[in-house]
């Protein structure tokens, strides 16, 4: 089938043992697809379970109930953990955790040398997936020298080099700095651009605005799915689940009940910048007239 | 005059000194902090803020250049460390990771206890801290730390080091991680530590609206030393230097810089919502 999703979450519910009698349940029935290609971001308070669905996605955690393909393999079986894992790289919030080698080189052959890559081709692929993160002279630095944001970028080039179909960032941007944030926002855009699914797990809504598709997690349920713009113009509700919108998405909105023209829906300084140009250009004219 | 609690002069540090991987995170780095004030440290990634903040309670000490602290020389060897620390609360990136008590109480009596005091007292600082921090303290004192929310174990984190009643809260990046309503309910409770108890607050953030909700005045750090400083108006007012420094801004700030690129005269200083809001609708039409 040509419209086959890469990913199908299909009435997952998983809860975590807090000991003997008692469980947490994160998840109930979630159910979504992701498209090939598709730019989704994933957003929820803390605790809403949004980690543990992103976990779900490339075979970390398996479902109690319900199923996660990963294009036509179940993340149930385990025999094809290794084909998930191929096609859906996750990069995690604390680089720390995810960074082995004493040499930034190596930490990116670690994950080549997994799957097989041969020796030959993995030199142009340290050196792609380094450049594609901004980190290339830091190739014979050892990690735990680099600072956090360095870090991330050294594990998300770890995920790049092996090339995957699509990519799973838990809240991988929260402990960067703007620059470095804009720096792998950017990275996200040309992979996307370039043909990459991207699932992005964030609390910055900010970033949200880049994807396709925004799918709001509360209390272990999806609450809302839209496109960013369609989310942001839910502010009330969206307070009440513990987030929030960006700061222009505020502006707009007052500027929108002071002078009803204004575009309510306004979420960036680009958008902010061409209404006020709109509507003091369209002054200028009737003055002239 | 008033003398500063806290100074930095010249002060320098080199990891792994003397090997093939050395590495110069601090070259010089000169600063002054007042007792009551919050002082926020920007930079990019890898700029030297973790390193300068981890000298500021006995973590690292000065290679070369002094660090004084409320009236204690860090360059001396018979340094009094636990006092330091007492004085300088540290709170880590992502302090929950070592919350390590089984109940929210315990975990932060751990620290009083320690230093000997009466059971009473050490009650009476949980509590005072608890409630600093906004937890109330009956009903959550017997609570299971492993099953809070992010914010909530933050919170608990913080309150440990409150538990010691440092007279300076360091900060290294208070609120990533967290969602936006916790962020918010963690802000608004440092800015209270700050006003009511007087406690003075470094941070380190790259959140610029966490920045310019917070801070008093702003360093600007930038391969290894301090670059300039001053309020966060006066920093975020000045193009140069955001974009030498690679500064990021605060949304406000930067839909107001490109209005003013576009020849619109506006106020770019004014970055809370409400007075961005203000200083764009002068420019539109009735």
């Amino acid at each position: 089938m040509a419209n086959e999703p890469l990913l199908q979450v299909e009435d997952v519910s998983y809860s975590y043992k807090i000991n003997s009698k008692e469980t947490l349940q994160v998840l109930t029935d979630v159910s979504f697809s992701v498209q090939k290609g598709e730019y989704v971001a994933i957003i929820g308070h803390n605790g809403s379970g949004k980690s543990t669905l992103s976990k779900l996605l490339n075979g970390i955690l398996v479902p109690e109930k319900g199923q996660v393909r990963v294009k036509n393999l179940l993340t149930s079986d385990r025999t094809q953990i290794k084909e998930i894992r191929r096609t859906v790289g996750m990069v995690f919030q604390h680089p720390d955790n995810q960074i082995v080698a004493t040499i930034v080189e190596d930490d990116i052959a670690f994950g080549l040398e997994n799957i097989g890559v041969p020796h030959d081709e993995m030199d142009a692929r340290i050196t792609g997936a380094l450049e594609a993160v901004g980190m290339s002279e830091y190739r014979y630095r050892p990690p735990h020298h680099l600072s956090g944001g360095q870090k991330q970028r050294v594990a998300i080039a770890g995920i790049l080099a092996m090339q995957p179909e699509c990519l799973v960032l838990d809240e991988a941007t929260s402990m960067l700095d703007s620059y470095g944030r804009d720096d792998v926002l950017a990275i996200m855009r040309k992979l996307h651009e370039n043909g990459m699914t991207i699932i992005t797990v964030t609390h910055h809504m900010n970033e949200v605005i880049e994807a396709d598709r925004v799918i709001v997690i509360a209390e272990g349920k999806i609450a809302m799915v839209g496109s960013p713009r369609e989310i942001f113009m839910r502010q009330q509700e969206l307070e009440s689940l513990h987030l929030d919108v960006p700061d222009c998405s505020r502006i707009a909105k007052v500027l929108h009940q002071e002078v009803s023209s204004f575009n309510a829906t306004a979420m960036n300084p680009e958008e902010i910048v061409s209404e006020v140009k709109r509507l003091t250009h369209v002054n200028q004219e009737e003055s002239k007239s | 005059m008033n003398q500063p609690i806290l100074s930095v002069k010249d002060l320098t540090y080199v990891y792994m000194k003397s090997t093939p991987l050395e590495h110069q995170a601090l070259l010089g780095v000169n600063m002054e902090i007042t007792e009551g004030e919050i002082v926020a440290i920007i930079g990019h990634t890898g700029c030297g803020k973790s390193t300068l903040i981890q000298h500021f309670n006995g973590i690292h000490f000065p290679q070369t250049g002094h660090v004084m602290i409320n009236g204690m020389d860090l360059t001396k060897p018979k340094l009094d460390v636990k006092s330091l620390r007492r004085q300088v609360g540290l709170v880590f990136q992502n302090p929950e990771d070592q919350l390590f008590e089984k109940l929210v109480g315990d975990d932060i009596a751990y620290g009083p206890f320690k230093m000997k005091l009466p059971l009473e007292e050490v009650r009476e600082r949980v509590k005072w801290a608890m409630e600093m921090v906004g937890l109330p303290f009956d009903e959550m004192k017997d609570r299971a730390t492993f099953a809070l929310s992010g914010g909530q174990k933050r919170k608990v984190a913080l309150a440990g080091v409150l538990a010691l009643r440092p007279k300076i809260l360091v900060l290294d990046e208070p609120t990533a991680g967290l969602d936006p309503k916790s962020r918010r309910e963690l802000l608004e409770k440092i800015k209270k530590l700050n006003q009511e108890e007087g406690i003075t607050v470094i941070f380190v953030s790259h959140n610029m609206e966490e920045v310019a909700y917070l801070a008093d005045r702003i360093y600007v750090m930038a391969g290894g030393k301090e670059v300039c400083h001053g309020t966060p108006e006066e920093i975020f007012t000045n193009p140069e230097i955001i974009l030498q420094h690679r500064i990021g801004t605060p949304e406000t700030v930067r839909t107001l810089h490109r209005l003013h690129e576009e020849g619109y005269a506006v106020n770019t200083g004014r970055f809370r919502v409400e007075d961005a809001s203000t200083e764009i609708r002068k420019l539109l039409p009735e």
